[in-house]
């Protein structure tokens, strides 16, 4: 039987070293010269094993009379001001426990698989380093036990996966595509931080253990639907729900483990997941579960027709896996917490395995068809062919929601525009004054010369 | 004005495309087989400049082997000496001179801020260019004074140097960098959706729904889907649909002439404009190039039809459709050309001053003229000149080396026998292997191991031009070379009285599956995704043992449906050969071998493939000879015809060829990646030649021990394993998920020797030479001819392809495999969406020395010159210095090098003394 401290301990060691490594290789990759593949490898895996042994024992732990129903353990108060302090709390119970042994052993296959594929690639600590910086936000998702820690892992997964996107930083699409992922995922955290400083406004606290109790008391179901629909909504960008779908097939570009651990395992359950720890809250709001069904059943049905018309291998895993994930969705919004949990582990596992083993599906495909002879193409049309090819369409340009997507970019930016117009206007009036000419690129460059000249002169002279 | 002839510029249009097949049938081709009438180094050029690519290494990157001794004094003097004149351009500066000094110390092509940088931050107006050679060094030091003063004063006189010419009014020319145009967004927009449409059109397999009726064609399919699209914000479909409606009942070609119009496309540049529009997106222009042409070679068997012109024709629609609003951005994404500037000027002829030698004095003592014709000499030595020097050098470092090498070991051996005959009495075993460069460490390893056994080697496919369907297979695969269409299908079916069993292991083929791909089959794997743990961490951590353990064995005894018994088509393709036809076979690919007479009791045909996971492009590893196929069932083939008694007694008859009464033929292949060597029909040898094979599989085993051994040496993780151990490194990198390099294939080859094994036995190549078996006393005829008719253009191919992707590996090569994404069961993307990528994986050539392969060829230059007078294509590639042909003279063992249109006599340096690397 595990004592509270130990257990606790267990607890924070799950976070504490994937951050501890995280240091070290930052540290280490400052230093001039070449760091070698295996001295990185090592170190990350070893702390990702580390990690995993304390994330099985806290699993254990789970089921066992300290933790049941969740423990929340306090370690301080990281600064406070009147009205407010953040709290570093953990939260050890089953669901995080679970959350954190399956990132944990995903992440452990993903890096030594990582370490053989990336072999000789320029950026190789790089992609350690941001591998790690992934590891940590989703373990601080999974054991925060206050709505701030959550919010950190949650910025930090969102960081490390745009960047990991844009990882072949020297061609355009996969940065700019990196760009896009970013933009979803921060226009969907206003959301979260939203939420947060409404949920502490009206709890009076963001750990959960504190909060959750009071929350029936004190608000009102039109308070309960708004913070939960804020919190919804960012968790619809992190899994790429409708209308944010967009940015998931345009996620493939980086490297293959990369793609698998974020879009096929961890980062797209990190939606769910956020639901399953706000589930007190998503009780007594019936509308946002409601929204969260409803958006769940639609993205299904949308990925599961537009993922058929996918003739790329990566693009038709990211949307089976939308298709499961918005699955999961439905789930928690029906209240299955338990069925939703299992179906993440089972899904975020073979997902993973799918799209390690992607290049593979020549191969696979070839093997199939000699088992089984070739398929037969003969389906019978019961519709007209119009309507056929409507639909064909309707799922090759995905529903149009990229389409949607620029009208809404171009409104807000219509909009932006027009008010920064104003506050010029209006700043002018104040000012009763001319604004002050801006420098253009072709005047600073030619200063710059200028300045260029003197200078060799001066070194001549 | 011309008339514009749509098909002719397409048909010529065709030719720049990458003519890549879908990688299943991988086979590898020059990069630049459209170019191939033009001289290397100008094809190159004229490549270059048409694709925007790179043609030879980094100047850098020469310069380093400088450092090294990749390239020596000797090669870089050698080279001068033949490309650059020695005429005075000043009193005692020749241009040899200045373009010698371009080489070691490089242009300078830094802009204004660099070169403001460099005099305001770096020590260029402390201390005398770095690397400058002693006796510069020591003309500019000789009045005594400190090198701060002299740098400055040389600096001020450079200055006024350069103002009295330009007050003459002649500024030098300067070499200028291009700023490449940038793409607008609208025009990534529009890439990106003929990349989906096409794509989406091209599938094979990947996805469940595909464009429906596709027997409408391309064009048609997306004219009327467009046309029937309705309104949405700024979908490009809406546009194109306007455009499409223009004109309701066009054809392809009527909506590709009026979109030329409507894009203002003058006639005369109506073929540039078509040629550059396909290069928007070579892959995927290409691969509807390929489909058209050879539909066969898709996979599926339910392969859309698909024509250039009418992905052309789409690509004009969106082109149209989106006219406006790319001009629009264009004009705002114009920028003007920078100006050269007077800083850079004065530094670059300061820096010049440096490397000559010439102190403020000596400048100063220039006239305006002369300091112009100094600049302008210096200007001669362009980029591609630097590199075309450089990258000749390098070549002849490797050429000089391999050359001495052969001279050494010829120099070691007994005069050549004049006779038919070899060295040794007759053999015990003889193993014939495919040509590759793979093949030369396991034919020197076996031969060491017993020196009883003798190795030789053809072209892979031995001569066995098959479409070859496997057992259970649904499909036929060609597996000949690529430019011959197999007109003979073979089966293997099973043997006599075997009982066909179903049974299929199920956990690898679960893995296969995609079941869950879809919505509600998915959500149920999903459930119990949790069970993937297991395999995916066995395949991540012990890739060996989970293959072993899920691998598909062999469960039945199979025979080759070799003989033909009616004359009824299959396919289109007889069944099996007629004895006839397979005594042909078997004299065609003996007999240049000259081995009738002395064929061993066992003769093993070893063809040869790779098997590996997770690499898309693992066809590229197999047999070239064999269409990027495994040539294991053409060795069996083989073995089984010359095996035939009537086959044997058809060449005695035919061709006086007799083959031994005790010579047991057996068929086997050999799998280059992780080194399994595998027999068959060894159940029908004869027993009185069961001891033989015992013997020779052990040697085998042996040799593929010491091979994998040779192989580590090359892999970081495998460096130091020795013997079982090796085989097992080489066994996991096969099975490993995540080993993006497998083996590492053709990557370094170099050289390709066609000649007596007599000879070339014992000398260690190093894995980088092609070897083709081929005895001159034997060639009574055109034998020769036949031989490098095949194998000029197959190596060219292969060592043109890989010198390619290494020299530019974004656009000639594939880039780095770890983003590739499979499309439609045809190609590979970067990610998302992106051209289909062609050429070789980065991973694949990294390795890679990019050398044109040097031939070494056992034959007088007359000879050779007949054979290029008979065949254009061989000629064409060694006049035009697409490859290196060097000759061994068969009987004095001289040796001659073909420069400049003629075979010139070569002394090898170190002649006796030599000890061979």
């Amino acid at each position: 039987m595990m004592s509270i401290g130990l257990t606790a301990a267990l607890g924070v060691s799950v976070l504490a070293v994937p951050v501890a490594a995280f240091v070290l290789l930052a540290l280490l990759s400052v230093l001039p010269g070449r760091r070698s593949e295996r001295l990185i490898t090592n170190l990350v895996t070893g702390a990702l094993m580390l990690s995993w042994l304390a994330s099985v024992a806290t699993l254990v732990s789970a089921w066992g009379p300290v933790t049941h129903g969740g423990l929340s353990v306090p370690l301080g108060s990281w600064f406070s001001v009147p009205g407010y302090s953040l709290q570093t709390v953990i939260l050890l119970d089953l669901p995080g426990a679970v959350f954190m042994t399956l990132t944990t052993s995903l992440l452990i296959l993903v890096a030594v698989y990582s370490g053989r594929y990336l072999h000789r690639e320029p950026g190789f600590g790089r992609f350690f380093l941001l591998l790690l910086l992934f590891a940590i936000g989703m373990l601080a998702i999974a054991a925060g036990g206050s709505l701030d820690i959550v919010f950190g892992g949650w910025e930090l997964v969102g960081l490390s996966s745009a960047l990991l996107i844009a990882f072949f930083h020297l061609r355009e699409a996969p940065v700019r595509h990196g760009l896009r992922a970013f933009a979803v995922y921060r226009a969907c955290d206003v959301g979260f931080l939203a939420g947060v400083v409404l949920f502490h406004e009206l709890t009076h606290s963001s750990v959960f253990s504190e909060a959750f109790p009071a929350l029936r008391e004190h608000l009102s179901p039109f308070a309960l639907n708004g913070v939960a629909l804020l919190f919804v909504l960012a968790a619809m960008g992190k899994s790429a729900m409708l209308p944010f779908t967009g940015w998931l097939p345009r996620a493939m570009e980086g490297p293959t483990p990369s793609s698998a651990i974020f879009y096929g395992a961890l980062s797209i359950h990190a939606g769910p997941f956020l639901l399953l720890r706000l589930s007190p809250l998503l009780e007594h709001a019936s509308v946002a579960r409601g929204v969260v069904v409803f958006v769940g059943a639609l993205t299904a049905l949308h990925a599961t027709t537009v993922g058929r018309a996918q003739n790329d291998i990566k693009s038709k895993l990211a949307y089976a896996s939308v298709a499961q994930v918005s699955l999961i969705w439905v789930e928690v919004g029906l209240g299955f917490t338990t069925l939703a949990l299992v179906h993440m582990a089972g899904h975020a596992t073979l997902r993973t395995w799918e799209l390690l083993r992607a290049p593979s599906f020549l191969r696979d495909w070839r093997a199939r068809e000699t088992l089984r002879g070739p398929a037969s193409k003969s389906v019978r049309h019961v519709l007209p062919q119009a309507w056929r090819d409507a639909i064909y369409r309707l799922t090759l340009e995905r529903w149009y929601i990229d389409e949607l997507g620029g009208f809404v970019v171009q409104r807000v930016r219509g909009f932006l525009t027009a008010l920064d117009g104003l506050d010029r206007a209006l700043a002018a009036q104040l000012e009763r004054a001319p604004l002050p000419a801006v420098e253009t690129v072709e005047t600073v460059e030619a200063r710059r010369a200028l300045e260029r000249e003197g200078e060799v002169r001066r070194g001549l002279s | 004005m011309a008339h514009f002839d749509l098909h002719h510029a397409l048909e010529h249009a065709r030719h720049y495309l990458p003519a890549q097949n879908p990688l299943e049938r991988f086979v590898h081709h020059n990069t630049l087989h459209a170019f191939e009438s033009h001289s290397f180094h100008d094809a190159l050029a004229i490549a270059g400049q048409l694709f925007g690519t790179a043609s030879y290494m980094a100047e850098s990157q020469y310069r380093a082997c400088l450092g090294t001794g990749r390239i020596t004094d000797d090669d870089l003097r050698s080279v001068l000496e033949e490309g650059i004149e020695a005429e005075e351009v000043l009193p005692g500066i020749t241009r040899r001179h200045l373009a010698e000094l371009a080489l070691r110390h490089g242009v300078t092509t830094d802009d204004d801020a660099a070169v403001a940088f460099e005099l305001s931050e770096g020590t260029a107006l402390e201390k005398l260019c770095p690397g400058i050679s002693a006796s510069a060094r020591s003309r500019l030091l000789r009045g005594g004074a400190s090198e701060r003063d002299v740098v400055r004063a040389l600096y001020a006189a450079a200055e006024s140097a350069w103002a009295a010419v330009v007050a003459a009014g002649a500024p030098a020319p300067q070499e200028g960098t291009e700023r490449p145009v940038r793409r607008t967004a609208t025009e990534d927009l529009r890439r990106a959706k003929l990349i989906r449409w096409s794509g989406a059109y091209l599938d094979c397999g990947v996805a469940e729904w595909t464009q429906p009726d596709r027997s409408r064609g391309f064009f048609e399919g997306f004219r009327q889907m467009a046309m029937a699209h309705g309104t949405v914000g700024s979908n490009l479909l809406t546009l194109a649909g306007n455009v499409a409606r223009g004109a309701p009942t066009e054809s392809a070609e009527e909506c590709v002439l009026r979109c030329l119009t409507a894009l203002d496309v003058p006639d005369d540049e109506r073929a540039n404009y078509v040629r550059a529009t396909l290069l928007e997106l070579p892959g995927w222009a290409g691969m509807f190039a390929r489909a058209e042409d050879r539909p066969d070679q898709l996979p599926g068997g339910d392969a859309p039809s698909a024509k250039l012109l009418d992905f052309l024709a789409v690509a004009l629609l969106l082109k149209t459709a989106t006219r406006d609003i790319e001009r629009a951005e264009r004009a705002e994404a114009a920028t003007p050309a920078p100006a050269p500037s007077t800083l850079v000027s004065v530094y670059r002829l300061f820096r010049l001053a440096q490397l000559l030698g010439l102190d403020a004095a000596a400048l100063s003592a220039l006239s305006p003229a002369e300091v112009t014709s100094l600049f302008r000499a210096w200007d001669a030595n362009t980029a591609t000149v630097r590199l075309r020097l450089f990258h000749e050098a390098y070549e002849r470092n490797y050429r000089e080396r391999v050359l001495d090498q052969v001279a050494a070991h010829l120099a070691q051996l007994p005069p050549a026998p004049s006779g038919p005959s070899t060295l040794r009495a007759r053999a015990v075993a003889q193993v014939i292997c495919c040509i590759d460069d793979r093949e030369e460490s396991l034919r020197r390893h076996l031969e060491a191991i017993d020196p009883e056994m003798e190795t030789y080697a053809a072209a892979g496919f031995f001569g066995v031009a098959m479409a070859y369907q496997g057992f259970r297979e649904h499909e036929t695969f060609p597996l000949c070379p690529p430019v011959v269409t197999p007109r003979h299908k073979v089966r293997e079916v099973l043997a006599e009285g075997e009982r066909e069993s179903r049974r299929v292991s199920v956990l690898p083929q679960l893995a296969k599956n995609s079941l869950s791909h879809t919505l509600v089959r998915g959500a149920l794997v999903a459930l119990g995704g949790a069970v993937s743990f297991a395999p995916m961490s066995a395949g991540v951590l012990a890739p060996r043992l989970l293959a072993r353990a899920t691998g598909e064995r062999q469960r039945h005894t199979t025979r080759l449906e070799l003989l033909r018994t009616s004359e009824a088509l299959s396919d289109g393709l007889l069944v099996g050969f007629s004895h006839e036809e397979m005594a042909n076979i078997v004299y065609g690919l003996l007999a240049p071998m000259g081995v009738f007479d002395k064929l061993a009791p066992l003769v093993l045909m070893l063809g040869h493939g790779s098997h590996s996971v997770n690499n898309p492009q693992s066809a590229a590893y197999n047999c070239g000879a064999c269409a990027g196929g495994h040539g294991g069932p053409n060795g069996r083939a083989f073995a089984q015809m010359a095996n035939t008694p009537e086959v044997r007694a058809l060449l005695v008859e035919r061709f006086g060829a007799h083959i031994p009464e005790d010579t047991w033929f057996v068929g086997g292949n050999h799998d280059t990646a992780d080194e399994a060597i595998t027999l068959y029909d060894t159940d029908l040898l004869p027993e009185t030649h069961e001891e033989v094979l015992k013997r020779l599989v052990a040697s085998l085993d042996r040799a593929r021990i010491l091979d994998a051994e040779e192989r580590c040496k090359t892999f970081a993780s495998g460096v130091g394993k020795k013997g079982v151990a090796a085989l097992r490194h080489v066994q996991a990198r096969a099975e490993d998920l995540a080993q993006p390099r497998p083996e590492l294939g053709h990557a370094r080859n170099a050289a390709c020797v066609v000649g007596r094994r007599a000879w070339s036995r014992g000398l260690d190549l190093d894995r980088r030479a092609f070897l083709v078996s081929y005895n001159p006393n034997a060639d009574t005829g055109k034998l020769l001819d036949g031989l490098l008719g095949a194998v000029v253009p197959v190596c060219a191919g292969i060592s043109l392809e890989y010198y390619f992707s290494f020299v530019d590996p974004q656009r000639y090569g594939a880039g780095t495999k770890l983003p590739h994404n499979l499309t439609g069961l045809l190609g590979v993307m970067d990610g998302h969406a992106s051209d289909l990528r062609t050429g070789l994986p980065w991973q694949m050539v990294e390795v890679h020395e990019p050398v044109r392969l040097l031939f070494v060829v056992e034959a007088t230059p007359a000879r050779l010159k007949e054979v290029m007078a008979a065949n254009p294509v061989v000629a064409r590639l060694i006049e035009n210095e697409w490859v290196q042909m060097a000759l061994i003279h068969p009987v004095d063992r001289s040796q001659y090098v073909f420069r400049r249109g003629v075979f010139e006599r070569r002394i090898p340096h170190t002649p006796s003394l030599a000890v061979a690397s």
